[in-house]
């Protein structure tokens, strides 16, 4: 796998992977008007992802996100499901879900995907602005 | 904060960064701002989805609008854009139900579209209504107005309690 990044946009978050800590950051805000279209690149990098399993079996994943709409939303779970897959074939997978204290719904979106997916997601308050 | 004008991909990035702007200089509590900048996502990105395919109605389209005000104990954000007479129809419908549901089975229902529903090609994700809803924690309200040609000016209007 290669370094990946995806500079941030007003409208979508900044992707990051460092190929060598296997570290995959998405972090800002995601209101796309078409979800599915920025989160192809998300997905790519998942089936990719695949192909190299032997070489990598730790992947970590940090969200830290300050909005999104519900579209992204239902690409993240979608992304969260791909992960799902890794983890069935022998990758461990961390999901580091960051909120800010001062927003419960952050918080709560981060316990839905908890109660759907067999995924290990930690709730990390995070008191700085994302 | 008041806007009246077609729903467009520059439209809504003006309107979120002045609003942005208006709450940070009311020192807005940041829960009930995110709430707030979330709902007007929605809302205007609603209103995009449903212009987006139809050029032809860019005329109705510059009659949409979005009024934001508040007071004492709340904001109120009203939605409204020109809608056919059928998709208004559904509109109420989904509203009426999602208003008739306890919080814990608007969650749940959250939940299961969230988990079953593909993102439409047009944007959607069939989710918005549902987590206003759950994310305002009020019941959500509509005003209806026809004109002659038979569209209905719909207008959707969200409460955010300040605690």
């Amino acid at each position: 796998m290669t370094n990946l990044i995806v500079e941030k946009t007003a409208r979508t978050p900044h992707i990051s992977f460092d190929s060598i800590k296997s570290i995959l950051n998405v972090q800002g805000r995601s209101i796309p008007e078409n979800s599915l279209q920025f989160y192809g690149v998300l997905f790519k990098w998942a089936d990719n992802f695949y192909q190299d399993t032997a070489e990598y079996q730790n992947l970590e994943v940090v969200f830290k996100l300050e909005y999104f709409n519900t579209s992204s939303s239902k690409c993240i779970l979608d992304f969260l499901r791909k992960l799902e897959n890794l983890k069935k074939m022998g990758v461990k997978v961390k999901v580091c879900w960051f909120y800010d204290v001062r927003d419960e719904d952050m918080k709560e979106v981060g316990q839905d995907f908890k109660e759907i997916l067999d995924l290990d997601i930690e709730l990390l308050p995070n008191a700085e602005k994302p | 904060m008041y806007y009246k004008g077609d729903i467009t991909d520059t439209s809504i990035s003006l309107i979120i960064e002045q609003m942005e702007t208006c709450l940070d200089q009311e020192q807005t509590p940041t829960r009930v701002r995110k709430k707030i900048i979330y709902m007007i996502i929605e809302c205007l990105q609603n209103i995009y989805n449903y212009f987006k395919d139809k050029p032809y109605q860019k005329v109705l389209n510059d009659e949409s609008c979005l009024d934001i005000k508040n007071d004492a104990y709340s904001y109120t954000i009203n939605a409204s854009n020109y809608i056919t007479d059928e998709s208004s129809k559904n509109i109420i419908k989904k509203i009426e139900y999602i208003n008739s549901l306890s919080t814990e089975e608007l969650h749940e229902l959250y939940l299961k579209v969230l988990s079953s529903q593909q993102v439409s090609p047009s944007g959607g994700a069939g989710l918005g209504l549902i987590d206003i809803a759950r994310k305002s924690g009020t019941k959500l309200s509509y005003i209806l107005a026809p004109n002659a040609n038979g569209d209905i000016y719909f207008t959707l209007q969200i409460s955010i309690l300040n605690n």
